[in-house]
């Protein structure tokens, strides 16, 4: 289903794993090189394109996204850092951004996977091993002995 | 958050952003993480972050600082701002210098070079696997070099050794006779890192004349293209002794400068800049301008050929204070920084920038002596030869 806007921007349906609908300008939607790749094969002219990973809450946030990036490309740079650094504080917590990230992932959105995976990354750049475990759920499979070993060649990190 | 967990893609994409202390950190959270961090896999995707921030810049100097109880290796970061030097785990705290720099390897003397070289280490700064080479004898090493042959997939180190002066050194018929000695017996060796055996390299053949000449200038020799490269002056005139490391030979390097180069600046410096060798240059009236000129990569024949002035690094900032001492430019860094070595220590400056005022940033290392800081890059490379290498034992 393909609808064209009084501007003749050529609207696409994306629709998330939990059923909800959203309507975008083709060259928002572009951001994404797997939607691009889709509308490219003719998947966009037979309703809306379906998004199994990714629910409403993020998509929505990725759309966010796709529109500043999209309607900014000769803007002040300054501006768009400033929006982009709002806009991952925004994400709140680190479930929020793993959550984001991992759909940047699957929509292959370079912009938005570098700037998440940059703020995951200060945001555990002090942190203990242990606690970045516990983040994700990571199980600690060393033993005792190996863990003691690791611990003392990387000492230094340490201190 | 219960059922978080994170596709391996997604690890990747977060641990390549983060800083070197944080990486070596968290090769604890679990044996994927800290497999993949020392993967070459992972250092390719590190190195090819182009968002980058500075503090996971690759480029590092090394420095050997003195302290109460010995001494201790630091490494300084990229631009040496509100980073403090940080204190790398090294098997001894005995003065140490460094004799080259290679693909993420430094090669490093231990034990003062007076009285005699007590080791030769290759080390990897940033996984702290190190190699010790066998014995070189109580010998001096008066010029030195480290390097790679992609050939072979082999590094060497090369040496230059003395007798090393005696203890009573200070005695004047000591070092009348050690003196002697020295003028007669500088041996050349490499070090095979594959065979793991040391080699005398024999002197003769073209530029053998001016091999000795090598051991008397002291100097660490400069690795490019699958050769060392040592400054040799003859009088006023400059000569580049060239050793490949593939074929074991020396060479003299065919260096045509610019005329007025000649006339109007003054020599001071063989460095490597990225892939060029280079000469830094002293403008001879009072305005104390280092100046960079690139030549390209070796041609046919071992013929180097100038390609263009690279860049008036400007050091009128720190001229007022240091104006006497000699900048080599060691490394540019992205953003058109150079990092510049000289008698009073290390400085980062942008020739980019107009202004001089904000040129550079100085660095706090008192006093850099003889071969006691160097530039490395942090890689996951290894000194190889699986029997010898040896865990860091704290």
């Amino acid at each position: 289903m393909s609808i064209t806007t009084e501007n003749n921007e050529k609207m696409i349906t994306l629709m998330s794993s939990d059923g909800e609908e959203f309507v975008v300008e083709e060259a928002v939607a572009a951001q994404s090189q797997t939607i691009k790749h889709l509308i490219e094969d003719g998947c966009s002219t037979e309703g809306s394109i379906p998004l199994p990973n990714v629910t409403g809450r993020v998509l929505s946030e990725v759309i966010q996204y796709c529109k500043k990036h999209s309607s900014s490309d000769d803007k002040e740079e300054k501006e768009l850092e400033a929006w982009d650094a709002e806009f991952v504080k925004a994400a709140d917590d680190h479930v929020a951004l793993t959550d984001l990230m991992m759909a940047a992932n699957f929509l292959d959105i370079k912009g938005l996977l570098d700037l998440v995976a940059q703020t995951l990354a200060n945001m555990i750049t002090g942190k203990s091993p242990e606690e970045v475990r516990r983040m994700w759920n990571i199980k600690n499979d060393f033993t005792p002995e190996e863990a003691e070993k690791v611990r003392k060649e990387n000492q230094w990190a340490f201190e | 958050m219960a059922n978080l967990t994170l596709p391996p893609v997604i690890v990747e994409e977060i641990l390549a952003m983060l800083p070197s202390k944080s990486i070596h950190r968290f090769r604890q959270v679990s044996k994927s993480w800290s497999s993949f961090l020392v993967s070459v896999e992972f250092q390719k995707l590190r190195t090819n972050k182009s968002t980058v921030p500075p503090e996971t810049n690759l480029q590092k100097i090394l420095q050997c600082s003195t302290v109460d109880d010995g001494h201790v290796i630091e490494s300084l970061g990229c631009l040496g701002d509100e980073e403090d030097p940080v204190r790398l785990q090294f098997p001894t705290d005995k003065y140490v210098h460094f004799l080259g720099s290679c693909n993420g390897l430094v090669c490093v003397a231990v034990g003062d070079n007076e009285s005699g070289v007590e080791e030769i280490v290759v080390w990897n700064p940033f996984t702290g696997i190190y190699r010790k080479l066998h014995d070189i004898g109580d010998r001096r090493i008066c010029a030195c070099g480290f390097g790679y042959e992609s050939e072979a997939d082999d590094y060497k180190v090369f040496i230059a050794t003395k007798p090393a002066s005696s203890d009573g050194a200070d005695d004047y018929k000591v070092k009348i006779f050690s003196f002697l000695k020295k003028k007669k017996k500088t041996k050349f060796e490499i070090f095979s890192l594959r065979t793991g055996s040391w080699k005398e390299v024999k002197t003769t053949g073209h530029g053998g004349k001016y091999v000795e000449r090598i051991a008397e200038e002291h100097e660490v020799g400069l690795f490019l293209n699958g050769a060392l490269h040592w400054e040799v002056r003859t009088g006023r005139k400059i000569k580049v002794i060239a050793f490949d490391l593939a074929r074991e030979k020396f060479s003299v390097v065919v260096l045509v400068l610019p005329r007025d180069l000649v006339v109007e600046l003054e020599f001071k410096a063989l460095c490597v800049l990225e892939e060029y060798l280079a000469m830094s240059f002293f403008p001879k009236g009072i305005n104390y301008v280092g100046v960079a000129v690139c030549v390209r990569k070796e041609q046919c024949d071992g013929v180097y050929s100038w390609v263009h002035f690279v860049e008036y690094v400007s050091v009128e900032s720190v001229s007022r204070i240091y104006f006497k001492c000699d900048f080599i430019p060691q490394a540019v860094k992205e953003g058109g920084h150079m990092i510049l070595h000289f008698s009073g220590g290390l400085k980062w400056d942008n020739p980019d920038e107009e202004t001089n005022e904000t040129g550079g940033v100085f660095l706090n290392i008192k006093f850099s002596e003889f071969r006691k800081t160097i530039a490395y890059t942090e890689a996951l490379t290894s000194a190889y030869a699986p029997l010898e290498i040896k865990q860091l034992q704290v």
